[in-house]
């Protein structure tokens, strides 16, 4: 049996895909489908006909869409492990409602009115309920029928319900009560009217950057508030921030996921615990997480507001988080060209894979934040913070003055758009003396890399360069390029000099020093 | 109902048996993913699609509480199908702020005719979302490389010889994970669309 030779045998085809060839004959078998093209084409057709290679590539390739389905319903390809498994918890809990007097009502539980079923979260079914003593609405979370069995997820319900109780914060959502009722503990918090971050980037997309900080800013306080207690939300995500109607605060709820830090008991479960799309690295890989893995998710969540997509996006939940591990998200510049360059530099330090090279605390980010807003309405008066100020200021100006070198900048232009420098010259580049507007000198590796001109200066002069911020200069210069020819086509028309009237009210960017 | 499959019965026996979370997840992941798709291809906005995904399975899981597995006529299924679109063309043809208070009609019965073209569009979309949902289940029988070698070759289309250098194989070795996932792809369709 062992010995025949290696032949093109539909048999031998049909054995393999079953399995059942012997060890040798299958190392045969595969020796000689390498040479032999029949019985690779043979081999195809064994497993399935042609008609089921057509729906494969049609059915599972990314359709439009993919995203929403990943974000609002539990996909089949992402594996969301909790969701789908409590929709079915909805009749469960339905099941536990007492009936009610008021015939608009589906019933009572714990001593609410339940108005309907706002929807699923991380652990239970999200009741709306209306409390007649103090004629308020409330939202419920009850604790879903499957797990209130389990002894540790009763544990950790409850431990979710003290430990957001215990931060008060107007950015933090607060918890009237946790309490049991027909065997299935619940908490009680205020009924937030409003939608979900997620919502709104569904029917919006993208935010204005204004609101993209303004959200970010109270998104960190809430965090910090929360990582003061020693918590980490662990599950920072749009669906998970929501905004009140009209005023302009935001709340963070969920903490579905959240457990004292020092609480790893459960985190070896082998399930993913919180939406793959905003992980950050060290979740994705399973291991400890403290509170910078909050920031890293923030950065996600700043990402999908300023471009309206997530920064990690795959076929598979597997997919995912091995972007998350090993892959930059495409530049925020070729998605919305309008971003700051400040913000995005802001982005980039909460997306570093590292939690060492993040920033380190959520409180550290608000004061940027803080700085960052007062930038933005008063760029005359409150310059931004120093450490998202970079040479590129210094750099733009000097090119405004630079009236004469117009050819230079083109030809930087031209230069630095068809070249992708290579991380290894650009912190050679950056240590150079700081120059003027001359298309600067190279070393013989950049020659070599680039066979062009370098353009040391309009590198930020730090180590942790990012094709992003490369190509987010290159893209401002193309703008000052423009601005420059206008300036210029003007002085020559009104026999005035280019360099008096640079308009630093176009820039996100404070007005140079001179 | 014309050739509509009778309903996945053993599903939705296990389904009606509350307390079997994987049989109800299966339901809902491609019953959710088709009406969804199916839902925005009739031009419904995502928020709108969500709602009524979230509608038709309120109405079914009401509807399920009561439904008989030993009646003969219509199939639950059938008439999951006729809820589905009946919604989508309520949610399509009504403004958008009257709908959202209309709720689906529970009591629908499966005999107004689907047309054909757009039962063949539903059954389409249970059909992706079955693949997708049985991709999910074998993924992990295979090994990154041989599950690489399928999904870059079969679903990314790209060239098989690429393919191979890429995950650093033999070609040989490329066409026999690709075959052997796709096996089990079809093996795992077959059984499900038995099944459910």
């Amino acid at each position: 049996m062992s010995n025949t030779k290696p032949t093109c045998s539909s048999a031998q085809l049909t054995a393999f895909l079953n399995d059942e060839l012997l060890e040798t004959d299958q190392g045969r078998f595969l020796k000689h489908l390498d040479d032999c093209p029949s019985c690779q084409k043979q081999l195809d057709k064994h497993s399935a006909d042609q008609q089921w290679w057509l729906e494969t590539s049609s059915f599972l390739s990314d359709d439009v869409f993919d995203s929403e389905l990943k974000e609002s319903l539990p996909s089949p390809l992402t594996k969301h492990h909790n969701d789908p498994v409590l929709h079915s918890a909805i009749p469960g809990v339905l099941d536990a409602l007492q009936p009610s007097d008021d015939p608009r009502m589906l019933g009572r539980f714990g001593g609410y009115e339940v108005v309907g079923v706002v929807g699923c979260g991380g652990m239970g079914v999200v009741l709306k309920g209306y409390e007649p003593a103090l004629n308020r609405y409330v939202a419920i979370k009850v604790l879903a029928p499957h797990l209130a069995m389990s002894g540790a997820a009763r544990a950790r319900f409850s431990r979710e319900g003290q430990a957001t109780a215990s931060v008060v914060h107007p950015n933090v959502v607060s918890i009237h009560r946790v309490s049991e009722s027909s065997g299935l503990p619940f908490l009680v918090m205020p009924y937030v009217a409003g939608e979900s971050l997620q919502r709104r980037l569904d029917h919006s997309g993208s935010l204005p950057i204004e609101a993209v900080i303004r959200i970010g800013l109270q998104v960190c306080c809430g965090l910090a508030a929360a990582h003061a207690q020693g918590l980490v939300h662990r599950d920072v995500k749009p669906a998970n921030i929501l905004m009140e109607p009209d005023v302009d605060r935001i709340i963070l709820t969920d903490f579905g996921l959240a457990r004292a830090a020092d609480d790893a008991s459960m985190t070896r479960t082998g399930v993913l615990a919180g939406t793959p799309q905003y992980m950050s690295p060290e979740q994705a890989r399973g291991e400890r997480v403290d509170q910078r893995s909050d920031l890293f998710s923030l950065g996600s969540v700043l990402f999908t507001l300023c471009t309206g997509r997530p920064p990690f996006r795959s076929e598979t939940s597997y997919a995912i988080l091995r972007k998350i591990t090993d892959e930059i998200p495409r530049p925020i510049q070729q998605l919305r060209p309008e971003t700051p360059v400040w913000l995005i530099r802001l982005i980039e330090r909460l997306h570093a894979k590292d939690p060492d090279d993040r920033f380190q605390t959520a409180h550290e980010v608000a004061e940027l934040f803080e700085q960052c807003l007062a930038h933005l309405q008063q760029p005359d008066q409150r310059p931004l913070p120093i450490s998202l100020q970079r040479s590129p200021v210094r750099y733009r100006s000097r090119f405004l003055w630079a009236g004469g070198s117009i050819l230079a900048l083109s030809a930087m232009i031209a230069a630095a758009t068809y070249l992708v420098p290579n991380p290894e010259n650009l912190s050679s580049a950056s240590s150079q003396p700081e120059q003027t507007d001359a298309p600067a000198r190279l070393d013989d590796s950049q020659k070599k890399e680039t066979k062009t001109i370098a353009v040391p200066e309009i590198l930020p002069d730090d180590d942790e360069l990012s094709m992003s911020a490369i190509i987010g200069e290159i893209q401002e210069l193309e703008g000052e390029l423009s601005r420059v020819e206008d300036l210029l086509n003007e002085a020559d028309t009104q026999h005035d000099t280019a360099t008096e009237s640079p308009s630093p009210s176009l820039e996100p960017l404070p007005s140079p020093q001179e | 109902m014309s050739d509509l499959p009778t309903t996945r019965w053993s599903l939705l026996q296990r389904v009606q048996n509350a307390d079997d979370n994987d049989a109800w997840r299966e339901f809902l992941e491609i019953y959710q993913s088709a009406i969804y798709r199916y839902a925005r291809r009739k031009g419904l906005q995502a928020a709108d699609a969500e709602d009524l995904v979230q509608r038709v399975f309120a109405s079914a899981a009401e509807k399920m509480k009561t439904w008989r597995l030993d009646r003969k006529s219509g199939s639950f299924r059938a008439w999951l199908l006729v809820v589905t679109r009946n919604a989508v063309v309520n949610a399509a043809t009504r403004s958008r702020r009257h709908h959202s208070l209309t709720s689906v009609d529970v009591h629908a019965v499966p005999d107004g005719e689907i047309p054909s073209e757009e039962e063949a569009e539903i059954q389409l979309e249970l059909r992706r979302a079955t693949f997708r949902k049985v991709v999910e289940k074998i993924r992990d029988e295979f090994s990154d490389s041989t599950w690489m070698a399928f999904w870059r070759t079969a679903v990314d289309g790209h060239s098989k010889t690429d393919v191979a250098k890429e995950l650093n194989i033999s070609i040989g070795s490329l066409y026999a994970a690709r075959s052997r996932v796709m096996k089990r792809l079809r093996e795992g369709v077959l059984a499900m669309e038995d099944e459910t």
